[in-house]
């Protein structure tokens, strides 16, 4: 449904008159976006409705202080990089006249507009904005909850359980065992475990060159899968071994006393097990009610409003985006989107159909990069495909070309987040 | 971009982003890029 200016104007009287507003809201006259979540979407998307629309008051809600990024945390667990490089603070985006709110959403009240918050004090809104990102779906994989993962851990939300896998294979004896269960889809970053897979397999064949690395995979394919399996053929032989769901890949069961993943072919005792654990859209989405029974939440690809929740919109891993990946550049992508639906709708006018532009990029070794693309527009209610636009990097290619493509993933590193916290 | 998007000039990811986008459209991203200079 879309909603009209007096619908969205309105709500915001509504919720005025009941509710005692923080300082940084209670200029009157003046619409309300609340965002959740200060992660590659949330954190775009205030700073790019400032910037659309400067009558806005903007609030973005953050529990963490500093933000830690997923890309690239692959190297750090392969000892390339200094988790430092990592973490981003969100200064910038308060001297951008967001207001940055320390605390965490506990519930949504759609109707009147309203998110309260962990530490106490409520955000009426005129619209909300929802980039919770993932959370884990723990018991769907018996054996593995948040204590499993301090022993084997998921490492796919990065910080601590980044170091911890990192400290986990320096702790590992030369000749020793590696294991990545890898889920079905849909997760966060589908080319993300057979990255991590080829970088981990870097750093055993540099320094522990007797160690084996399996991945025990839920699917039969995956992204970028030639171009993974030429390079793993050409720098890991004997190395690297994935095992896909049709030859018994799937884990079914795990034991974190015994750091044991069983399938239903056999049973894997390993010296380090990262298990990337089935995943579903971070719970406050759950709460809002926009996720439908899928654990995602379905969106009108144009504004990216919400399909069960009018005044609501959801960006990033959390939405079913048709063609899309769920990836922090999809995300930058889906979020100046939204904020553009967001001020068209303010203004009354009918938001225009975007196109998106997704790359992600994968590094094989440090100086051996690949790259999946794609451009999207909504067709048919969904986010689909443009035909012809679009594909992987070529299957034979000269070294330079790897090359070139990893230094662009740095490239693209440093641009992306400069453009989200700098 | 529309170099790009011939295969004219030779790229590693540009080509397959650029053929997403009509001749306006390019045109409209050279527009505002131009602008921000």
């Amino acid at each position: 449904m879309r909603t009209t200016r007096r619908a969205f104007l309105g709500g915001g009287a509504v919720a005025a008159s009941t509710v005692l507003l923080p300082a940084p809201t209670l200029a009157q006259g003046k619409a309300r976006v609340v965002v959740l979540g200060g992660g590659f979407a949330g954190t775009i998307c205030a700073r790019e409705l400032r910037r659309v629309e400067p009558q806005l008051t903007v609030t973005l809600v953050e529990v963490n202080p500093t933000y830690t990024a997923c890309p690239f945390s692959n190297s750090v667990i392969a000892g390339l990089r200094d988790i430092a490089a990592q973490r981003f603070g969100y200064d910038a985006v308060r001297a951008e006249g967001v207001a940055v709110v320390q605390d965490q959403a506990r519930s949504v009240d759609a109707q009147r507009r309203l998110v309260s918050l962990n530490g106490g004090s409520t955000l009426g809104y005129d619209r909300l904005v929802l980039a919770p990102g993932i959370d884990f779906h723990w018991g769907s994989l018996p054996g593995y909850d948040e204590a499993a993962a301090g022993s084997m851990p998921h490492a796919w939300k990065a910080g601590e359980q980044t170091l911890l896998l990192r400290r986990q294979l320096e702790a590992m004896a030369d000749g020793g065992t590696v294991v990545i269960s890898a889920p079905a889809n849909p997760f966060r970053c589908p080319p993300g475990p057979y990255e991590r897979a080829s970088l981990i397999a870097y750093y055993l064949k540099s320094k522990k060159p007797r160690s084996k690395l399996i991945v025990l995979d839920a699917k039969d394919s995956f992204s970028k899968q030639r171009l993974f399996q030429a390079a793993w053929q050409q720098l890991y032989p004997g190395l690297l071994e994935w095992v896909s769901l049709s030859n018994g890949g799937k884990v079914t069961k795990v034991d974190p006393a015994t750091r044991t993943l069983v399938t239903d072919f056999a049973t894997y005792k390993d010296d380090v097990a990262n298990v990337i654990p089935p995943q579903r859209v971070g719970r406050i989405a759950e709460i809002a009610g926009v996720s439908d029974q899928t654990g995602w939440c379905p969106i009108d690809p144009i504004t990216f409003e919400s399909r069960l929740q009018t005044g609501i919109h959801v960006i990033g891993d959390a939405v079913i985006a048709g063609a899309m990946p769920k990836s922090a550049f999809g995300a930058n992508a889906e979020a100046k989107v939204c904020a553009a639906g967001i001020a068209a709708l303010r203004r009354d006018e009918t938001p225009s159909s975007p196109k998106l532009i997704n790359t992600c990029y994968s590094l094989v070794a440090p100086d051996y990069g690949i790259s999946i693309a794609g451009v999207y527009h909504p067709l048919n209610g969904r986010l689909a495909d443009v035909e012809g636009a679009g594909g992987l990097s070529p299957a034979e290619a000269p070294p330079d070309f790897r090359a070139l493509e990893a230094s662009y993933a740095e490239a693209w590193f440093r641009t992306i987040t400069a453009e989200t916290f700098a | 971009m529309l170099a790009f998007q011939s295969g004219e000039r030779p790229s590693t990811v540009m080509e397959r982003i650029a053929k997403g986008f009509s001749e306006d459209e390019i045109r409209a991203i050279a527009a505002w890029l131009a602008a921000q200079h």
